[in-house]
């Protein structure tokens, strides 16, 4: 008689360092990582994770319960390329459609994404692969938008910690938050005039900022960059945001080990 | 043996130590041999003495200019303290080996030691820099001719490995770095190099100077008024038949706020100027091109005298095992603990950064924290409260970016042993402070290539 398994139902939103290591890696055609249930088989057997994952432009394009952020017209959203961040979802989410055992988000789109903002209407995009775009595209980008930059770090936090709490609020479900490693294996900086913005000092003010907020609301850190430096970057990071697979599996067993601390494989009592 | 010299004096040298056997392989500047130095002639006729403070532990480290295999004469060596004080002139022309080497053999590289005593007659003789000096330090002129570039480490324990190296002899850089080079290592055992400490030591004045003697004396008299003399071992009740203890356990204490004192009075190490013996002759270096500092000493406790606010800094560990409780008594009755935020380091980097730039135009080279650790698997921080901002990882996270802030400074960088450590694997650094061997020759190279970025000469 098989038995039949109990389901971890994972909404995660945020882009390859979410999907990569609660899904699958894939190079070159070869299945490299498959996920956080590689991770469940050996620990939790009997137990699977069903991922609902969405990709992310950025953490404050992500709405609230009941709000309509503002987005680019239906037929601009057909009309202009998009990749692993469609246009028409860029400003959407399932997030609050259906009930969740565990919430994940990241930090890696707050980071890195930059967005160009529709100067009469005042919406965000995030213009995936923008040089790969025909050029009718680009002109109309060009001429209707302007750059937003990337994310402010306070103000996204503040949007995090709202996101967090509808969640908790709505859902009842555990938040799990990754960080990133802000190190770039072989980039030696020594002098960071001129170079305030850079990517590693990003990334360092958004960890600490996520620090901080964690010691007011009960989620948790998913520690890429402890992860990373524990075991070494050189070895984990293939560069800024892909780990290798070891990198990958240490991640998927850090996020187990907390959702394990958040009693997400209590069986409940009859 | 090359020529070197210390003209106008003489120089005389011990019997040579060999470091590695013959038939032996060895790289280009590998240590072959070692003997002691001293000056000699008549110092009352010259009102500069060069290596004064250096003149009991300086060394001469000889180098293969090539690789090969090396054979050494047999009679290098004459035993006993023939080998660890100088007594012969230095003969420059003499034949000590012969390699056998593909490249054409040319005359020893000298690399020259010099250890600045903390206690002139505490004699630890031996190995390379053997005993306890407040200041070590090494200088090669190489194959190069232009002016000597130094470099100064005032960091704490980490920059011992980094600098010094495991021989601690600087023979890590002397490999690396052509020359003319000198490196300097002051030690922290007395006083760590704080931004905060090195502040008020390159601004004191005379009269601060006479203010905390004068507080270090007053002390001292109480300490020594009023003896009893049990409180002397050799006098204890049945010590007439032996005893186990035979140290005056006050004499640490005194010893100890001696060196304070000693320290705060004394040249800051950053305006130094140093002598180097070269081909021909004694040459007295300006201070430091670059000075090697590190965040941890900002976290050392400090303290602050309460009358005269001459500004202490101990590591932590040292209080108990190296540092008895009269120290500990006179810390917590006239000195005041100063709790340093991460702005307030800040300030006083930027402030002392600034000084040095317009006193000597050196540049500082900061080493940052680890603040990576396999220990903190911490997934929330809502349990350590009103404490968090108080917690390691925030204040080493803080205090790492408020440095790289502060590379805005045109003589500031960072080397970045946060970075480097998460390379490798913090496994390297367990205790985040301590690294290993492959961890500290990271750290090594950023310093180098940091120096060459600065155009430090001899780098």
């Amino acid at each position: 008689m098989s038995r039949v398994a109990r389901v971890i139902r994972i909404f995660a939103r945020g882009n390859t360092d979410v999907r990569d290591s609660l899904l699958w890696s894939r190079v070159g055609g070869v299945l490299e990582w498959n996920g956080i249930n590689e991770v469940l088989r050996a620990r939790h057997p009997g137990v699977i994770a069903k991922i609902r994952h969405e990709t992310c432009a950025r953490i404050d394009l992500i709405p609230l319960p009941g709000e309509t952020l503002p987005s680019p017209p239906e037929e601009l959203a057909r009309r202009l390329p998009s990749g692993a961040h469609p246009i028409a979802r860029q400003h959407r989410s399932a997030l609050f459609d259906a009930p969740a055992d565990a919430v994940i988000f990241s930090l890696q789109s707050a980071v890195l994404s930059s967005l160009v903002r529709h100067r009469r209407d005042g919406w965000l995009l995030l213009p995936e692969a923008f040089d790969t775009w025909d050029t009718a595209s680009r002109s109309w980008l060009e001429s209707e938008c302007e750059n937003a930059g990337p994310a402010p770090i306070e103000p996204t936090l503040r949007r995090l910690e709202r996101l967090i709490g509808a969640v908790q609020e709505r859902l009842g479900a555990p938040v799990l938050v990754y960080n990133l490693s802000p190190v770039i294996p072989g980039e030696r900086t020594h002098c960071w005039l001129g170079a305030e913005d850079a990517l590693g000092l990003r990334v360092r003010r958004f960890n600490l900022g996520l620090l901080e907020l964690s010691t007011r609301h009960d989620f948790s850190i998913v520690d890429v960059e402890r992860i990373a430096a524990c075991a070494g970057a050189e070895r984990l990071k293939i560069d800024m945001v892909h780990l290798t697979p070891e990198g990958l599996r240490l991640v998927a067993e850090e996020v187990v080990r907390i959702l394990e601390e958040r009693g997400c494989f209590d069986v409940p009592e009859a | 043996m090359p020529p070197l010299s210390a003209r106008p004096f003489g120089l005389l040298r011990s019997g040579l130590q060999c470091l590695r056997r013959t038939g032996d392989h060895v790289g280009a500047r590998e240590p072959l041999a070692v003997c002691h130095l001293r000056l000699s002639g008549s110092r009352e006729r010259h009102s500069i003495v060069p290596l004064a403070e250096d003149q009991h532990d300086l060394q001469v480290v000889l180098a293969s200019p090539t690789a090969g295999k090396v054979e050494y004469r047999t009679d290098l060596s004459h035993g006993g303290y023939q080998d660890l004080v100088g007594s012969t002139d230095w003969d420059e022309g003499t034949v000590v080996g012969s390699i056998d080497s593909p490249d054409e053999p040319g005359e020893l590289v000298a690399l020259v030691l010099a250890g600045r005593r903390g206690f002139e007659s505490g004699e630890g003789r031996g190995g390379l820099l053997a005993g306890w000096h407040e200041r070590a330090r090494a200088f090669w002129e190489g194959e190069g001719s232009g002016r000597f570039g130094t470099v100064l480490s005032l960091g704490t324990c980490e920059q011992t490995g980094i600098f010094r190296g495991d021989d601690m002899a600087f023979l890590s850089w002397f490999a690396r770095a052509p020359g003319p080079a000198q490196v300097v290592a002051v030690a922290d055992e007395r006083c760590v190099h704080s931004s905060a400490v090195l502040l008020q030591h390159i601004r004191r004045t005379p009269a601060d100077a006479l203010a905390i003697t004068d507080a270090v004396q007053g002390w001292f008299g109480e300490r020594l008024t009023g003896l009893q003399p049990g409180a002397f071992p050799a006098f204890q009740p049945e010590a007439s038949r032996g005893h186990a203890g035979g140290r005056w356990p006050e004499m640490q204490d005194l010893l100890f706020a001696l060196h304070l004192l000693g320290h705060a009075v004394g040249t800051c190490p950053i305006l130094e100027r140093s002598d180097v013996l070269t081909r021909r002759g004694f040459v007295q270096l300006e201070p430091p091109d670059a000075i090697a500092l590190s965040l941890g000493s900002e976290l050392a406790p400090h303290f602050r005298h309460r009358r005269t606010g001459w500004m202490i800094a101990i590591h932590g560990f040292r209080f108990g095992p190296y540092i008895g409780s009269g120290i500990l008594d006179w810390l917590r009755r006239d000195f005041e603990p100063v709790r340093r935020s991460v702005s307030e380091i800040e300030r006083d980097l930027a402030a002392l950064a600034e000084e040095v730039r317009q006193r000597t135009g050196a540049a500082l080279l900061v080493q940052n924290l680890v603040a990576s650790s396999a220990l903190n698997r911490v997934s929330n921080y809502a349990w350590l409260g009103e404490s968090f901002s108080e917690s390691l990882p925030v204040i080493a996270t803080e205090a790492n970016l408020m440095l790289s802030d502060l590379t805005r400074a045109p003589n500031v960088s960072v080397i970045d042993s946060d970075a480097l450590a998460a390379d490798l694997g913090v496994r390297h650094v367990p205790d985040g402070a301590h690294a290993s061997r492959e961890l500290l020759e990271a750290q090594r190279r950023e310093f180098h290539h940091v120096l060459r970025d600065r155009e430090v000469p001899g780098f």
